[in-house]
């Protein structure tokens, strides 16, 4: 799934955040049986308040602290910058590139179909990773610079996130949710992950057992 | 769902200007490229060029780690304090049309009392959280003390990313916002213009 998409919406072009969302279901053969595509109504107040953390730095020798609700439904500290007398401080403060077998940050997916709220702080009921009765393998995820797409006016950044999911059941999984959830790392002093990102999904998706799903994100940052 | 950008021009405290930000340049989409491709391994990496405020390349990471004596990252501070031109909200008198490669205002105005120039002041943040309609702001505001009118055509946000190993500390500054007002605004001898940037979410 390396084909460019063009982030747009003639109905609103100067949206400064916006995206869409790709799907393609695989038999075991590798024969695509489904695919479809989705445009994102789905950032959460998580996304605005991670921003606002690191915004609110003032950058140098300060540390600055916020907060966003952690995927355990809790208020939880966030760093927008750290540091600290001692080696190795640091960190990331939205990190997405999860790696495979993870299911704690980067693309999940899920069979909820619960209504959105800006205040979500994790998808209704998430197909964990696994190999067991209504799980799926977690594939590494990659993050795609696709650079300014200047052909569409205004121009649009493009960020695309790609995640591919396996079926190891023998069991069709039905996949109605997708959300993105991120990490706020910091070495030593906290680590947080947080759903930024949830859509439900208009159609349902139907992963036969040995088949796949993959997952694209692509996000575009109006810049025009 | 809705996400929308919006800039506020208040001259003495009366608003006088309110449009939608157009002003997110290609440098806020490396930032955040950055951002997301980071591992959260504890590694630092995840580099990527922007052009930084004088026009030149730089590389700015997604995950930092410092090494003895102080340490520590800052990703991208905007939160300058008064009389720092360099970053944080900016404004200017340049009219060149924002494109997604501009990497600085066309003509900032530096902070200061003399001919031409404003004093910078403190910036502040506000922010609502909802389940249908949630907003954060970010402010700063600009006293004129040159003794003559300065009249403000172009607003801007620079970010600022810091690195600190052995307690030295490393800035990286790049633009990721520029707008060109529709209307310029004329700030008076002791006038103040305060500039607010407000980013919203709703689910209608």
């Amino acid at each position: 799934m390396s084909q460019i998409y063009e982030v747009k919406d003639p109905q609103d072009p100067y949206e400064p955040l916006k995206g869409w969302i790709d799907i393609e279901v695989r038999d075991r053969e590798g024969k695509v049986v489904q695919k479809g595509r989705h445009k994102m109504h789905s950032f959460t107040n998580n996304f605005l308040a991670v921003l606002l953390t690191m915004l609110s730095s003032a950058g140098g020798a300060t540390s600055t602290t916020g907060s966003v609700t952690g995927d355990s439904g809790s208020a939880t500290t966030i760093y927008g910058s750290l540091i600290s007398g001692g080696n190795g401080f640091g960190g990331t403060p939205i990190a997405l590139n999860a790696p495979a077998g993870t299911d704690s940050f980067g693309i999940l997916v899920g069979s909820g179909t619960t209504a959105f709220s800006l205040t979500q702080f994790s998808l209704a009921t998430k197909i964990s990773n696994g190999t067991g009765s209504g799980q799926m393998s977690y594939g590494i995820s990659s993050v795609t610079d696709l650079g300014v797409n200047t052909s569409v006016s205004p121009p649009v950044y493009q960020i695309q996130i790609v995640r591919a999911f396996s079926n190891l059941t023998s069991s069709a999984i039905t996949i109605n949710e997708v959300g993105l959830e991120a990490k706020n790392y910091w070495a030593a002093t906290v680590n947080v992950n947080f759903l930024i990102a949830r859509d439900i999904l208009s159609t349902s998706y139907s992963v036969p057992p040995n088949g796949s799903a993959t997952v694209a994100i692509t996000i575009g940052v109006t810049v025009g | 769902m809705k996400i929308k950008g919006w800039i506020i021009v208040e001259l003495d405290g009366k608003e006088v200007y309110r449009g939608e930000s157009r002003s997110f340049v290609q440098n806020l989409g490396k930032a955040l490229l950055a951002f997301f491709q980071s591992t959260a391994s504890g590694s630092t990496g995840g580099t990527v060029s922007i052009t930084n405020t004088s026009g030149g390349n730089a590389s700015i990471y997604g995950e930092y780690y410092g090494g003895y004596g102080s340490s520590g990252f800052s990703p991208m501070a905007v939160n300058a304090p008064a009389g720092t031109d360099s970053y944080g909200i900016v404004v200017g008198s340049g009219s060149t049309p924002q494109t997604y490669s501009d990497y600085a205002l066309a003509s900032q105005i530096k902070n200061g009392t003399g001919a031409g120039q404003l004093s910078y002041g403190v910036h502040t943040t506000t922010s609502s959280y909802g389940s249908a309609s949630s907003y954060v702001t970010i402010s700063r505001t600009f006293t004129n003390q040159s003794g003559s009118a300065i009249v403000v055509r172009e607003v801007g946000i620079i970010a600022r990313q810091s690195t600190t190993t052995n307690s030295n500390t490393t800035d990286t500054k790049f633009l990721i916002a520029r707008d060109v007002l529709a209307n310029p605004v004329t700030v008076n001898n002791l006038g103040t213009l305060t500039v607010t940037y407000t980013l919203t979410l709703s689910t209608s």
